[in-house]
């Protein structure tokens, strides 16, 4: 080796690697790469590793192969039942296809803005056909998949793969939303003053049916203790009938001056009763008549 | 490891694979402590490189006795091309022993080799192909992340984030908690490794949890009634949020796992409506207490008649006793008399009668009239005056 070949060999060095890392470039698992010669798309690698191009005549170009999101700005539609709701949807892509979107957009950006404008589409196709109840609950899942089918469709072209689509929100506007917050009041006060009805029919019941109970029980004692009294005042009889049978004349006339007794005494004690009495009489029997009248 | 160059990962087609460590220093002159000319040897942390950076030291003096670096070196060339060799040897070990990394406990290593993954590293002393042929990414994917949804409570004049749409057309305001993490499995079926899937498959995972979760959640409500989701279906809610949630990241290949979802509230979406509910609650708590005042009432009302009843009998037992022992005392007095009366029945009947009359007349005002003094109503008519005056 002579003295000039340490520069040779710098240089030569030097050179090496600028051909090295024009002609090497990485790719990767988050990206996909094209190749341009002078601008002209001549190979796609979805795969990632270490890739070879031509030096200084060839460049790259990374697309993002990632499952992105396409966000898209509440639109407000109006569905087949003339009612608005507000829509918040959004996508989720993925570039399958970057040669084909390098081609049609160029960047991922304006790739974006065609996308957003299609989805806006076929959002409104899709949620004008149907009714608010279907969007908010009832069909929600099949029409995200609709827009999905649809908005795939229209974005195949781009090497775009639709991987989701999704309704983020789906309110009413404010003025709806106002007469939705009315309804709610009126619903629970009707609700809260059923309940309260309820209460009172239930505590009227309940008192309604203590009282009949008591009076049933009340009933039922007069009915016992007027049998109680029948048989009672039977018996009064039946020892009557005992006592007095045994000789009617004599119980007429003793229980006549019982009654004479009580009837005549009882308040004539202040001389409150006159009486006329007949010297006829058989009380003045010897009142005329010393040897008794008759 | 400190001297290792690790900028730039993915600066594709710039950055040569064989670019950094280049050995006169085509890009690293100033940088002084990797070259061969004037190692310094800052590495403490090497014993054995410490020693080698010594003996290369001592030859590069044997050397350059000037002390003149690179290829100004007037001496023979021999040397210089050994040196060379050494100092290419040098750089090679030093870049070997720059790829050992360690993965904490918790932690996995995502390795890729030219950009392209090749493997995932469990947690300890690790080592691979230094940059630029491998890299790693460390993925903590044991501790829980907390994702609060909706993320700001109040958008556009204290209206909530978080009102929905329910299946029987409320609103209701919700708020919830996504605790999720990164998929751990090392192996996964028909594709790569979930903490692979994390970093590779899915732009900014965070914002996608976060905008799947909305829209799961409100999928969820608008099947649901407002009753239902304010009630008894919270954990139902829970659950169908987070099998929609799950299923989504699943499909986009995301790596994440919902652990949970936390339902922080389920409120009415404003004030008004608010006071409504809470007036439901009192109607509720107002029925109960209608209710047990009537309870109250026929507790008392019961009780008291089957006293009343009590009372009722117990007189009519009274009253029967009564009659029955006066009947039989008259009755058995009557028959006492009667036996007497049977003994001398004229004299008996005769007595008797006049003792009554006796008694009776006793007391009385009496009037005797003869029979013939004259029919008709003259002869009583001024009786009563007569009465009067008489006592």
């Amino acid at each position: 080796m002579s003295r000039a070949t340490v520069p040779i060999f710098v240089v030569s060095l030097f050179l090496t690697i600028v051909l090295v890392t024009n002609t090497l470039f990485i790719v990767p698992e988050t990206n996909s790469a094209i190749v341009l010669r002078l601008g002209e798309p001549r190979e796609q690698y979805q795969e990632a590793g270490l890739k070879i191009k031509v030096p200084f005549i060839e460049s790259v170009r990374f697309i993002d192969k990632r499952n992105r999101e396409l966000d898209q700005d509440e639109i407000e539609i109006i569905a087949n039942n003339q009612e608005r709701l507000r829509v918040d949807a959004f996508a989720r892509y993925r570039i399958i296809n970057p040669l084909l979107f390098y081609q049609r957009a160029r960047t991922e950006r304006n790739g974006e803005d065609t996308l957003r404008s299609l989805m806006n589409q076929n959002v409104r196709r899709v949620l004008g056909e149907v009714s608010v109840e279907d969007i908010v609950s009832n069909e929600r899942a099949s029409l995200m998949l609709r827009i999905k089918e649809l908005l795939g469709a229209s974005a195949r072209p781009l090497g775009v793969e639709i991987v989701d689509v999704k309704i983020r929100r789906a309110d009413l506007p404010q003025s709806n939303s106002n007469a939705v917050y009315q309804r709610m009041i009126t619903e629970r006060n009707q609700l809260a003053e059923r309940i309260r009805a309820e209460g009172n029919e239930a505590a009227q019941q309940v008192r309604a049916q203590a009282e009949r109970e008591a009076t049933e029980i009340q009933a039922k004692a007069e009915e016992e203790s007027q049998k109680i009294r029948g048989r009672a005042d039977a018996e009064r009889n039946a020892v009557f009938n005992e006592a007095y049978g045994a000789d009617p004349e004599f119980f007429a006339f003793y229980r006549s001056l019982t009654a004479y007794e009580k009837a005549l005494k009882k308040e004539g004690a202040n001389g409150e009763t006159t009486i006329l009495l007949s010297p006829d009489s058989e009380f003045f029997r010897y009142f005329n008549n010393l040897e008794g009248s008759r | 490891m400190p001297w290792q160059d690790n900028s730039g990962d993915n600066n594709g087609p710039v950055r040569g694979p064989w670019g950094q460590p280049s050995g006169k220093g085509s890009r690293n002159n100033g940088s002084g402590n990797r070259g061969p000319g004037r190692g310094t040897g800052r590495n403490n942390d090497a014993p054995d490189l410490e020693d080698l950076l010594e003996a290369s030291r001592q030859r590069l003096k044997r050397a350059f006795p000037n002390g003149s670096g690179g290829g100004g070196g007037g001496k023979g060339p021999e040397i210089s091309g050994r040196m060379m060799g050494i100092g290419a040897a040098l750089l090679a070990f030093l870049w070997g022993i720059s790829g050992f990394y360690t993965i904490d406990a918790g932690e996995l290593g995502v390795e890729t080799t030219f950009g392209a993954f090749s493997a995932v590293t469990p947690s300890g002393l690790q080592w691979h192909f230094p940059s630029p042929i491998q890299n790693v990414n460390k993925v903590d994917v044991e501790s829980i992340r907390k994702l609060p949804v909706p993320a700001s409570r109040n958008r556009n004049g204290g209206q909530s984030d978080g009102l929905m749409l329910t299946g029987d057309k409320n609103i209701v305001d919700v708020a919830l908690v996504v605790n999720y993490k990164i998929k751990s499995d090392l192996v996964s079926n028909n594709s790569i490794p979930g903490v692979a899937q994390y970093l590779f498959n899915v732009d900014n995972p965070e914002n996608v949890v976060r905008t799947v979760a909305e829209a799961s959640i409100r999928e969820v409500v608008g099947r649901n009634t407002l009753d239902f989701i304010q009630t008894g279906g919270r954990s139902d809610i829970q659950d169908q949020t987070r099998a929609l949630l799950q299923s989504a990241l699943d499909q986009y290949q995301a790596g994440i796992e919902v652990t949970e979802i936390n339902l922080e509230k389920t409120e009415p979406p404003n004030q008004e409506v608010n006071d409504a509910f809470l007036d439901v609650e009192a109607a509720d708590q107002d029925r109960q207490r209608t209710i047990d005042s009537a309870r109250a009432y026929a507790n008392k009302v019961v009780p008291e008649a089957r006293g009343k009843a009590q009372q009722i009998l117990e007189q009519a037992r009274g009253y029967a006793a009564r009659v029955t022992a006066e009947s039989r005392g008259q009755a058995d007095r009557f028959k006492a008399i009667l036996n007497e009366y049977k003994k001398a029945p004229k004299v008996t009947r005769q007595r008797m009668y006049l003792e009554t009359l006796e008694t009776v007349l006793g007391d009385m005002n009496k009037i005797i009239v003869e029979d013939d003094a004259g029919s008709g109503v003259v002869p009583y008519l001024p009786l009563n005056e007569i009465n009067r005056k008489a006592p």
